[in-house]
């Protein structure tokens, strides 16, 4: 938590979609650094990039310029087995709508990202045994998604991303599908994986109580950085750092709509 | 814009499903094919000289072949067309939120479909027309003989009712889907069906299907090849019923053995998409059993109809050959009558090796007319003798049965033929033979008052001939060498002579003289009976004619010179054509039916895979985004389409197995008829799989496509 070593820099990154010729610009310049162990949130509202942003960084589309750099090396320019390499390993991804096989057991979705790279069982068996004893889904794994709850299947989800031992969690709205209690047992096991296992969590947000979880917060509007909150730790309690969080959402002009 | 809109849609649907418009095209030349028959050499042939059986083939038969191809190829339109809409159902659904009527979108998708109907039916003539040739060609080729030729023809009335047949049946398919299109809430249009559950089937279900299934399938095997024809057919019926509930049962049951399997072979579970690849076929056999199996029985009845079509053309085709038939014209009437119309100036060029054949029963001599006047015994314990050991004599046994046939041993053969026809044997006099052999040209004979030849039809025993024959001069020799008298007739002793060349005594097969002994012209009158005589006035076109003209026209122009006569008479060409028509009615509506299986089958699955494919789709973005690779995403495609495909044909394998070995068994004569049709056989197996093949490479191509025209949407 302390090593202060840039994971991820982004820089000066761009993206502009164009349709039917009407440019228009999602992102617009963003810059940022996200440090080893760090959790990351980003918040903004509907259509101001964060998704965009998230999924530039999981190389799902391509930035129209600019750079991204994942421990040094610069990710755009990531090709066929480098880019299959990267999102197998150096990521791990977490989906609103867990984005899970329906028709593979919860063990087989787990490792599935371990079978795609040709990892022996062996070693999948003992990561599975480990990550699922963290999560409590021990005994949905032989189930498969639709005999699941909403909350299981999001740590399923989870388990899937954590189970390669990617350098970066890439989290987008992973409560947005949950109710209450099941987000925030999510989002306890999201910080716990931060703190007590040093993962670095890169999560896109308008829900302001999960985002109370983050240690730095980015907000974002039109496609560029709007302003940075930090968590004051240890002194500041989550209830402060949430007042705070609802504060900026405010003067941004809400949180969920889009009312300037 | 109407039009555009339309020509446009049609084309992309053209390009983005070739499975639908290649079914199209077949379905087309599968119209043409049946509707065309007529124009095929072969039965333009045969109607020339068996009109009446032609005529009631063409119009009885082939209509129903036509209306059974016609409601076979509706479901596969309708399922073609369901996939086609299922696919475009967004688009759809948002034409109808901005207004469009309903009336005027069905008008679009009605006319959509008409140009699409117009190309399929264009590209599918021109198939059908190809294919149609190339068949009327290889039969022409396989059973024709040199005698029937080939004439390019294309048939307008079968291109006209293929046409109307097929937009009739694509019209009522569209009006019907669109029907049922618009019947559903535009939400479901517009955003789907809602998802639908994982079904991954009961596994005890599936468990008591799989063993069940398999039960009963052994069942309905052991009855076809044991008790085939029991029951008058009942069981045969039964068998069929119990293996199409096993097949549905089998397959169901499959999804539980792949479960266990994707579950169970550990040290593979992490192999690339394995565990992926073997759960979407689960998940594919869940859904889609029926499917699945209507498909495999489908291919079974592929194999034995295309098995049963080869053999026929293949071993009937082979006994069309002249083999063992000398004369070409065979007339019978009032001697004097025939003798004096044979000889007139426009005939007589025809008329060549004539030979005037009398034939009649011996004359019984004891009193009560009944008992036979030739006594067989000695002959018979010489050929009891030849019998194998764990064989007995039939005459010993109370039922006394007897059959023929090249599966059981040659004595066996020998002793039916007497004991069936020994009462009263027909005797036939060697000068008469001679002149037979003389056309034949093979040596002639000459035999003493107390020589007698034992005469068997070569076209009765078929392919037991040779041996029959070999027997029987093995006999007749050893007993010539021991001086015996094998024979006696009326208490007089006549000696067999071996080695004579048996030859057809006529050409009307219709005349069927199985067995006759051949005496001396002096025993002949001293022991026939006069009242059964008949007389057989035999001839064979001049070879100087054949080699200028050909075996067809000399016989069609002598047949047309005889006409006026009112003489009964039979050519050749009529026993020929009498043949070929059983062998081409046979054998061409298998084949069809065969193929149309085959085809529909391949459509079923190839539309069932994609329909599959369209809805899981999202599956394969997860998959690229965790890391999978696009070869990797390739291959797992390819081996689901290949493990889609080959699991009702492996079924299908074994059940056409034994549904061939059954028909060997108990429909063809012999094991003779197979083997000789292995060259076909391979021919048409590799056909078969090139179709296969062919579907498979383009759902497996449609399919990549899709996955590769995936765009990553966040949270849609």
């Amino acid at each position: 938590m302390n090593d202060t070593k840039k994971l991820l820099e982004v820089r000066d990154l761009h993206k502009a979609y164009s349709k039917e010729g009407v440019p228009t610009k999602a992102l617009n310049g963003i810059t940022f650094d996200v440090l080893n162990g760090e959790y990351l949130g980003i918040m903004g509202a509907s259509g101001s990039g964060k998704t965009t942003l998230l999924n530039c960084i999981a190389t799902v589309i391509k930035p129209t310029s600019g750079q991204i750099l994942l421990s040094g090396a610069n990710i755009s320019s990531f090709d066929g087995t480098k880019l299959a390499e990267y999102r197998g390993n150096k990521i791990g991804y977490l989906f609103q709508d867990f984005a899970l096989l329906d028709n593979l057991t919860g063990k087989e979705n787990i490792i599935l990202p371990l079978s795609i790279h040709n990892i022996d069982i062996v070693t999948a068996e003992k990561k599975l045994k480990d990550i699922a004893d963290f999560l409590g889904i021990t005994d949905v794994l032989s189930k498969f998604p639709s005999q699941m709850s909403g909350g299981q299947k999001q740590r399923v989800a989870a388990a899937r991303s954590l189970i390669s031992d990617p350098d970066i969690i890439l989290a987008d709205e992973p409560t947005g599908a949950l109710d209450t209690k099941s987000a925030r047992l999510l989002m306890e096991k999201l910080q716990e994986i931060n703190l007590r296992r040093g993962r670095t969590i890169l999560m896109v947000t308008h829900d302001p109580n999960a985002a109370s979880f983050c240690s730095r917060i980015l907000f974002i509007q039109d496609g560029v950085i709007f302003h940075e909150l930090r968590r004051k730790i240890p002194n500041e309690t989550q209830e402060d750092f949430y007042a705070r969080i609802l504060q900026v959402m405010a003067q941004m002009g809400g949180g969920s709509a889009n009312v300037l | 814009m109407f039009f555009n809109l339309t020509w446009r849609n049609a084309k992309r649907s053209r390009s983005e499903n070739l499975i639908y418009f290649l079914t199209m095209i077949t379905a087309v030349a599968m119209f043409y094919i049946v509707l065309s028959l007529g124009q095929q050499d072969v039965i333009r042939f045969l109607s020339e000289i068996e009109s009446d059986a032609v005529e009631r083939l063409l119009t009885n038969l082939l209509p129903t072949v036509y209306l059974c191809a016609l409601l076979f190829v509706f479901f596969l339109v309708v399922f073609a067309n369901k996939y086609q809409l299922e696919c475009r159902s967004r688009e759809l659904g948002l034409y109808l939120m901005f207004g469009m009527t309903k009336i005027k979108l069905f008008i679009q998708i009605m006319t959509e479909g008409l140009i699409t109907s117009f190309l399929a039916l264009l590209g599918g003539l021109v198939c059908g027309g190809f294919l149609s040739e190339a068949i009327s060609l290889t039969t022409a080729r396989l059973v024709g003989h040199g005698i029937i030729t080939h004439q390019l023809s294309f048939s307008v009335s079968a291109a006209i009712f293929t046409s109307l047949g097929f937009l009739i049946i694509q019209f009522v398919a569209l009006f019907v889907l669109c029907g049922k299109l618009f019947r559903k809430e535009l939400h479901q249009l517009v955003y789907g069906e809602m998802a639908k559950k994982q079904r991954t089937g009961n596994p005890y279900v599936s468990f008591v299907s799989f063993a069940i299934g398999t039960v009963i399938l052994l069942v309905a095997y052991w009855i076809v090849v044991e008790h085939f024809m029991a029951a008058s057919g009942a069981m045969l019926l039964i068998a069929v019923l119990l293996g199409i509930i096993g097949t549905i049962l089998f397959i169901r049951g499959l999804a539980r053995i792949l479960s266990i399997w994707a579950a169970s072979i550990k040290h593979k579970a992490t192999r690339g998409l394995y565990v992926f690849t073997l759960r979407q076929l689960h998940e594919n056999v869940v859904n889609k059993y029926i499917s699945i199996s209507v498909a495999s029985i489908l291919m079974m009845l592929t194999i034995m109809l295309i098995t049963d079509g080869s053999v026929r053309i293949m071993s009937y085709g082979s006994e069309l050959t002249r083999g063992t038939s000398v004369y070409d014209f065979t007339v019978m009437g009032n001697d004097q009558i025939v003798e004096k119309y044979l000889s007139n100036e426009q005939i007589r060029p025809y008329v060549s090796n004539l030979n005037r054949m009398e034939i009649g029963n011996i004359k019984s001599t004891a009193s009560d007319g009944i008992s036979s006047p030739v006594d067989w015994s000695k002959f018979r314990k010489q050929i009891v003798q030849h019998l194998p050991q764990d064989v007995v004599d039939p005459a010993t046994q109370e039922d006394g049965m007897y059959s023929f046939g090249s599966d059981q041993p040659a004595a066996l053969n020998l002793l039916g033929l007497i004991d069936t026809g020994s009462s009263s044997p027909y005797l036939l006099p060697v000068s008469s033979y001679n002149r037979l052999l003389d056309a034949a040209g093979e040596k002639q004979i000459s035999l003493g008052n107390n020589e007698v030849v034992y005469y068997l039809n070569p076209d009765f025993l078929g392919n037991a001939q040779d041996e029959t024959v070999t027997l029987l001069n093995q006999i007749a020799a050893d007993a010539q060498a021991n001086n015996e008298a094998l024979l006696s007739i009326n208490e007089r002793p006549f000696y067999l002579v071996p080695s004579v060349p048996m030859k057809g005594l006529t050409a009307d097969e219709n005349i069927k003289i199985i067995t006759a002994l051949i005496v001396s012209d002096e025993i002949y009158s001293e022991f026939v009976n006069s009242d059964t005589c008949m007389v057989y006035w035999n001839f064979c076109i001049p070879n100087e004619l054949v080699e200028t003209k050909g075996l067809m026209l000399p016989i069609m122009e002598a047949r047309d010179l005889l006409k006026p006569s009112g003489l009964y008479y039979e050519s050749y060409l009529n026993n020929f054509g009498r043949q070929l028509f059983y062998v081409i009615s046979g054998s061409y509506t298998t084949l069809y039916m065969g193929f149309m299986f085959l085809i529909i089958a391949c459509a079923l699955l190839a539309l069932q895979f994609l329909t599959q494919m369209q809805t899981t789709k999202s599956r394969y973005l997860t998959l690229s985004i965790l890391g999978a690779r696009r070869e990797q995403i390739k291959r797992s495609i390819n081996q689901q389409v290949l493990w889609y495909f080959l699991l009702p044909l492996i079924l299908a394998c074994i059940s056409g197995a034994v549904g061939i070995y059954a028909m060997q068994l108990y429909l063809y004569s012999g094991a003779a008829h197979l083997e000789q049709s292995y060259p076909l056989l391979i021919a048409m197996a590799v056909i078969v799989v090139l179709v296969m093949v062919i579907y498979g490479v383009a759902v497996a191509r449609t399919a990549n496509r899709e996955i590769g025209k995936l765009n990553y949407k966040p949270n849609s």
